[in-house]
C-alpha cells in the first residue's frame, strides 16, 4: 500500500483510476460520497460498481462517509451525497446519540454492501478540548461498539493539530479505542491554489507526532495530501491519499459547494519527481531548455505529452518517493533520513534552478511551499523526538 | 459535627467488632476490627455540610458498589455496601479487607530493588489495575501510599479511584487527583485521567523502586511540575540506573511515555507484554 486516489467530480474518474490501478501506479481509491452517487447516473457510475472494478482491478477500495465535510458551513453540494441516504430521523450531525447511530448505521451498511471496510465517520475538529471533540470521540466509540474491527477516521484544522499536550491527550483518548486503521485529514479553511501550504509547522509536526503515536498499533492514511503527506510516511504513515485535480491533492472545502465555477482543470502542469514538486508547464519547458538530460533527471522521466500522461507520471513520481521512504520498514530513523536526504537535494536544486532561470519562470515561493515548509516541520517533529540524527 | 458517638454507630452499623483507631483526622477515618472473626478496616468519610453532600454520597455509593465487584488478588477487597450513618446523612462508611504487610511507602528505604523485584511490583499491580479497568475503573491516584506489600510479597492495591476522590470531594466538591510526584500528564488540570494514566502511575513506582528516585519529582512548584508532566519526558530507565536488564527498562520506559497513546493502553495489555513469573 502507498498511494490511494481520491474521488474527483471529472468525468471517466473510474476508467483513469482502473488504469492506474493496472498499470501499478496507485494501490486504492478512497470514494466519496459528495463525487460518486449511489446509484449510477449518466456519466457516473454507482458506488457499489465503483468499488468492485477498483477491486476487480486488484486495488483496494475504501468508502470515506466525509461527514466531516457533510457538516462543514457551506457544504450543499449534495446531488450524489443525498443519494446514500445517510441520516436517520434524528437528523443532520453528530451531536447526539440518536443521531450518531442512526448515521454509523447507514455508513456501515453502506459499506457492506460495498464490500470495503466500515470506516467510521467524524467531524471537523478545531480543537481536541470541548464538545466537538467529545462528539467525535462518542462517534468513534459507538462505531467500535458496533463493529470491534472498524477502521476510523480523524479530522482537524490546523488549530487542531497545533494543540500539543491536549492533542496528544485526546490521540490517548483515541488510541484507546484499537481502531486498526486511522485515517487522518488537514481541514484547511481555504485552498487558493495548488500548491502545499505547510507554512504552520507547529500544526504539521502535531501532525506527524500524532501519525507516530497511532502508526505504532495502526495502519495511518493521510487523506487528500499528495506531497504534503510524504512527512507522515516518514512519521509512520502507509498511505496518502492522491490525486491531480485540486479537490483530491487537497482537501478543500470549496469541492463540496455548489458556487464552485466547475472543476478546475490544471492543464499545465509537469511533476519534477526529484524535486517533489508539480510545476507549471512552462516551467518545466523552460528547465527542459536547461538540457535535456537534466530535465529528463529531475521530472523522473520523459515530459509527459498530455493531461493524461501527466497524471500518470505525477502518480508514478509520488509513489516512488512514497515507496523510498516506506522502504525503510518500521524504523523511523531510516524513513525520516531518507526524507531528509531528498529534501536537502531538492533544495540545492532549486537553488541552483532559481539562479538560472528568471523571476518569472520559477519563484523562490516554490522552493518554500514543495520543499522547504515540509522540511522544517519534518525536522521540528524528527527533533523533538531525537530522531534528527 | 456528629452528635451522637461516631464510632459506636459505625460499628453498630457494620456489624464489626470494637473499632481501633489506625488513622484519623481530616474527612477520612480508618480503623482496624474485625467482621465475624475477621480482621478488617472500617473506613469512614466524613460528609461536608452544604452543596456537596449529595455528591459525595452519591459517589460513595456509587463507587463502593463497583468496587465490590472488581474480583482480583492484587485489589483491596471491598465486604460491605456503602453505609450511611446520621440523619443528615453525616457520614458514610464501608468494611474493607485488612491487608497484613506494609504500605510501599514505608518501603522507599529499601529502594533501589532487584529487578526481581520490581517485576514482581509490574505483574501484581498490573494485575490488580486490569481487574479495574476491565469494570472501566481508573485508580486514578496511585502512590506509594496505596500500594501495599503483604507479608507473603504479594502487591496489592488500595483505594482505587475512589476513597480519595471522596475525601477530597468532600472538602472542595471537585476532585483533583493525584498525589505530587506520582501525577501523570492527564493529571494536569484540565486533564482526564484515563486506564492509560493508571499504566504511567505505575511506570513511576517502578522507575523509583528501580532507581530509588521517581522519574518526575516534584520539587515545590506546582506550575512548574505541570509543565514538566505536559511537556517533559521522562528519563530513560538505562540513563539512571545502568544494570537494570533491557527488557524491564524497555517496559518501565514505554509506561512512562508522555504521550499515552505511545503507553501500554491500559494494564490489561501491560501484563500481556511481561515475561512470565519463571522468566523474569
Ligand atoms: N485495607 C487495609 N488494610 C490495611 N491497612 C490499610 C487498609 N486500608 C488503608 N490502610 C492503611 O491506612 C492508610 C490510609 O488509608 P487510605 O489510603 O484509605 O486513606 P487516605 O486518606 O486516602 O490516605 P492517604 O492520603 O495517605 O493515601 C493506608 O496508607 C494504609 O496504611
Amino acid at each position: 500500500m502507498s498511494v490511494l486516489i481520491q474521488d474527483g467530480r471529472r468525468g471517466g474518474h473510474l476508467r483513469w483510476v482502473t488504469q492506474a490501478l493496472a498499470a501499478g501506479l496507485a494501490d486504492g481509491v478512497i470514494i466519496s460520497p459528495f463525487h460518486t452517487p449511489r446509484v449510477s447516473i449518466p456519466r457516473h457510475q454507482a458506488g457499489a460498481t465503483v468499488s468492485a472494478a477498483v477491486i476487480a482491478a486488484g486495488g483496494e477500495a475504501v468508502f470515506d462517509a466525509s461527514t466531516h465535510a457533510r457538516l462543514l458551513p457551506g457544504s450543499d453540494d449534495v446531488l450524489h451525497y443525498d443519494t446514500w441516504q445517510l441520516w436517520g430521523p434524528s437528523g443532520i450531525g453528530l451531536d447526539s446519540d440518536a443521531k450518531r447511530l442512526e448515521h454509523l448505521e447507514r455508513v456501515f451498511a453502506r459499506q457492506r454492501e460495498m464490500s470495503v471496510p466500515t470506516l467510521a465517520p467524524t467531524l471537523t475538529l478545531e480543537s481536541p478540548l470541548g464538545q466537538a471533540a467529545d462528539d467525535a470521540f462518542r462517534t468513534a466509540e459507538l462505531a467500535r461498539g458496533l463493529d470491534p474491527a472498524c477502521w476510523q477516521t480523524l479530522a482537524g484544522r490546523r488549530s487542531f493539530w497545533r494543540a500539543g499536550s491536549d492533542l496528544d491527550a485526546y490521540i490517548g483518548q483515541l488510541a484507546s479505542l484499537r481502531a486498526p486503521c486511522w485515517a487522518l485529514t488537514v481541514v484547511n479553511d481555504i485552498v487558493v491554489d495548488n500548491v502545499p501550504d505547510l507554512a504552520d509547522t507547529e500544526a504539521f509536526s502535531g501532525l506527524l507526532r500524532t501519525v507516530h503515536s497511532l502508526s505504532q498499533r495502526a495502519r495511518v492514511i493521510i487523506c487528500h495530501a499528495d506531497y504534503a503527506g510524504v512527512p507522515a510516511v516518514a512519521a509512520g504513515a502507509s498511505d496518502i491519499g492522491a490525486g491531480w485535480d485540486r479537490g483530491m491533492r487537497f482537501f478543500d472545502p470549496r469541492s463540496f459547494q455548489l458556487t464552485t465555477p466547475g472543476i478546475q482543470i490544471p492543464a499545465s502542469y509537469v511533476t519534477q519527481g526529484r524535486l517533489g514538486a508539480v510545476l507549471r508547464r512552462d516551467t518545466g519547458d523552460a528547465i527542459a531548455r536547461l538540457g535535456d538530460a537534466f530535465a529528463t533527471t529531475l521530472r523522473g522521466g520523459p515530459m509527459p505529452a498530455d493531461d493524461t500522461a501527466e497524471r500518470s507520471h505525477h502518480l508514478r513520481q509520488l509513489r516512488d518517493l512514497v515507496n523510498a521512504v516506506s522502504g525503510h520498514g518500521v524504523a523511523r530513523p531510516g524513513r525520516i533520513g531518507e526524507l531528509r536526504n531528498f529534501y536537502e537535494r531538492s533544495m540545492a536544486d532549486f537553488d541552483s534552478l532559481l539562479t538560472r532561470l528568471p523571476r518569472t519562470t520559477l519563484q523562490e515561493s516554490s522552493r518554500m511551499r514543495w520543499v522547504e515548509q515540509p522540511y522544517r516541520a519534518l525536522k521540528a517533529y524528527a527533533e523533538a523526538e531525537g530522531l534528527w540524527l | 459535627m456528629y452528635d451522637g458517638d461516631l464510632q459506636a454507630d459505625v460499628q453498630a452499623a457494620l456489624g464489626t467488632s470494637e473499632l481501633i483507631p489506625l488513622i484519623t483526622g481530616g474527612q477520612k477515618l480508618v480503623f482496624t476490627t474485625e467482621l465475624e472473626g475477621i480482621p478488617v478496616v472500617a473506613k469512614v468519610i466524613l460528609v461536608p455540610e452544604g452543596p456537596h453532600a449529595d455528591e459525595v454520597l452519591e459517589r460513595a455509593r456509587r463507587e463502593v458498589e463497583l468496587l465490590s465487584t472488581v474480583e482480583s488478588e492484587f485489589v483491596v477487597r471491598v465486604l460491605s455496601e456503602a453505609v450511611e450513618i446520621g440523619d443528615r446523612p453525616e457520614a458514610v462508611c464501608w468494611v474493607e479487607e485488612f491487608l497484613d504487610g506494609d504500605d510501599l511507602r514505608n518501603l522507599v528505604g529499601t529502594f533501589p530493588w532487584e529487578p526481581s523485584e520490581v517485576w514482581s511490583l509490574l505483574r501484581d499491580v498490573g494485575a490488580g489495575l486490569a481487574a479495574c479497568h476491565e469494570l472501566d475503573v481508573v485508580h486514578r491516584d496511585l502512590s506509594p501510599g496505596n500500594v501495599r506489600r503483604r507479608a507473603d510479597g504479594r502487591f496489592v492495591v488500595m483505594d482505587p479511584g475512589f476513597a480519595r476522590h471522596l475525601t477530597k470531594a468532600a472538602l472542595t466538591g471537585v476532585y483533583q487527583p493525584g498525589t505530587p510526584g506520582y501525577m501523570t500528564p492527564e493529571h494536569v488540570p484540565g486533564g482526564r485521567p484515563t486506564p492509560a494514566s493508571d499504566v504511567f502511575g505505575l511506570g513511576i513506582l517502578a522507575f523509583q523502586a528501580l532507581t530509588g528516585a521517581g522519574p518526575m519529582p516534584y520539587r515545590g512548584d506546582e506550575a512548574e511540575y505541570y509543565r514538566q508532566l505536559r511537556n517533559g519526558q521522562a528519563p530513560p530507565v538505562a540513563s539512571v540506573r545502568a544494570d537494570v536488564p533491557a527488557d524491564l527498562a524497555s517496559v518501565v520506559d514505554r509506561c512512562l511515555q508522555r504521550q499515552p497513546a505511545r503507553r501500554y493502553l491500559d494494564a490489561q495489555e501491560l501484563l500481556e507484554s511481561l515475561p512470565s513469573a519463571s522468566d523474569s
